[in-house]
């Protein structure tokens, strides 16, 4: 009978570290899903010529978009991005007295959502629009903070200009056009 | 035991009081914004848990003001990317793209840590800010005014002026440019110092013209040369140069000082960029005059004017395709 008990024992121990370990391991990655899902499509090896109407850092400027003078003066590419912040926490008097937290659970979590946008103009009206959203989730413990919003945030930038510019270039031709039209 | 205990609690409770005392008058919409700066709340709501941690925010690196609970103050932020952060024994950061007459709202929070509390900071939508900063207090002393932190005068001497002519540094062109040229100061700080062993401020450097003022000269001169060959077009196409850095120190042994200048900057046009820098030093074994400094800025000016000059004729040259 004690042998069947310490066995029964050493048993939950392993079941309950095994099914720990995802959930503290996971408290402080940061997810990310990223929109639309371009299967492949990802070649960045183009460029669209148009007068380009952006006031952001240039880092963060798809670098298939190019300033051309030369270009009808009503062919412009807007780029904008905006940034939604959200997130959730345990309350910190509950923070404190969860033995759970103790142990590395996670105590909040943050969302971010970096949404890219490119529109394709002529006369001042939109005639082509490229849409991209980068949603990233993060953890937070006792013993980590993971990724900062700052860090969070560049990624999501960085993911969503790359995005744009993937698929512009799978357009190119199209695009291109609209913009060179008399 | 008793008196021990009671001693103890008074204490503490001293101590909580004296954590909400660090805050001012209750909460009143900002006035006086300047019309060119961004105006940022960040506020952190009372609450027992963590009420007696306080953290200090800094804006890009530079303090700002100490976030006891309960507390708030208001930052007027220069256009751009401006990173907010506090660190106790875990970092906190978060950064916004601040436009000029625009309302932000950053909400600090404190999360358990091992030894103290973490700090949290987020950015909160306006109606939410603006309906949860009414309880706050503010917070005396914070740094307001946003603007990159001039060099002080530091120690006993007077501030040295060190005279550079452009002449010295590039050929200046027959007459003015008429290009789409900005040049952003970047600099998280300002370090234009003379300091003896131990880093010790013995006074201040200012160059004469200021330092933007000859980057924007140098910069301005050479988009005029490399740009003369080429199609009108090309040189309607904006030039960005951004200056990250661009520093004055005179770091000591017991031996002799080395009078230094660095300066990294980010120039940008259409979809091409490159980084430049210039590096200049001077050793003397008498006193850092600002004859020896201005060797070591003269050198470093010169080695940017060369590499900008060449990143600027690439750069031109792939827009022109």
């Amino acid at each position: 009978m004690r042998r069947f008990l310490r066995h029964l024992a050493s048993f939950t121990a392993r079941t309950v570290a095994a099914g720990m370990l995802p959930i503290l391991l996971a408290a402080c990655s940061t997810t990310v899903h990223l929109a639309p899902d371009l299967a492949g499509a990802t070649s960045t090896d183009c460029k669209v010529f148009g007068h380009v109407t952006y006031s952001g850092n240039s880092e963060y400027l798809p670098a298939v978009l190019v300033e051309a003078a030369d270009r009808p003066a009503d062919a412009v590419l807007r780029y904008d991005h905006e940034e939604h912040y959200g997130g959730s926490s345990v309350p910190a008097g509950v923070q404190v007295v969860n033995p759970l937290h103790l142990a590395g659970f996670p105590t909040g979590e943050n969302t971010l959502s970096v949404i890219g946008r490119l529109d394709v103009l002529r006369a001042g009206a939109p005639v082509r629009t490229y849409i991209a959203v980068a949603s990233m989730k993060r953890s937070q413990s006792m013993f980590s903070e993971g990724e900062t919003l700052t860090d969070m945030r560049r990624r999501g930038l960085l993911l969503v200009r790359d995005n744009i510019a993937a698929q512009v270039c799978a357009d190119h031709a199209a695009t291109q056009a609209i913009l060179d039209a008399p | 035991m008793r008196n021990l205990l009671r001693t103890a609690t008074v204490l503490l409770v001293l101590l909580l009081v004296a954590a909400c005392a660090t805050t001012g008058p209750q909460f009143e919409a900002a006035t006086g914004v300047p019309a060119d700066r961004a105006l940022v709340y960040v506020y952190r709501e009372a609450g027992f848990v963590g009420g007696g941690v306080s953290y200090m925010v800094r804006a890009n690196d530079v303090e700002v003001s100490t976030l006891p609970a309960g507390g708030y103050f208001v930052y007027h932020a220069v256009p751009g990317e401006i990173e907010f952060s506090a660190k106790t024994e875990a970092r906190t950061s978060v950064t916004i793209d601040a436009e000029a007459g625009k309302t932000y709202y950053i909400k600090g929070t404190i999360g358990v840590g091992v030894f103290v509390g973490h700090p949290h900071l987020a950015v909160v939508p306006n109606d939410v800010g603006a309906r949860e900063i009414v309880e706050c207090k503010l917070v005396p002393g914070a740094k307001t005014d946003g603007t990159v932190e001039p060099a002080a005068s530091k120690g006993p001497f007077k501030d040295v002026v060190v005279g550079v002519a452009l002449a010295e540094i590039i050929e200046l062109p027959p007459g003015p440019a008429n290009l789409p040229l900005n040049v952003v100061d970047q600099r998280k700080k300002v370090v234009m110092e003379r300091s003896t062993i131990g880093h010790t401020a013995m006074s201040g450097v200012r160059l004469e013209p200021g330092e933007i003022d000859l980057i924007r000269s140098i910069v301005g001169a050479q988009m005029h040369a490399a740009a003369a060959p080429l199609p009108d077009a090309v040189r309607t196409v904006p030039l960005v140069c951004e200056v990250a850095e661009f520093a004055v120190t005179t770091p000591a042994t017991m031996m002799y000082w080395d009078a230094t200048t660095d300066i990294i900057a980010t120039l940008r046009v259409g979809d091409q960029q490159r980084t430049v820098k210039g590096h200049g030093v001077q050793r003397t074994y008498a006193w850092p005059t600002d004859e020896v400094i201005k060797v070591a800025a003269v050198a470093a000016l010169k080695q940017f004017a060369a590499e900008s000059d060449a990143a600027l004729r690439e750069m031109l040259a792939q827009v022109a395709r």
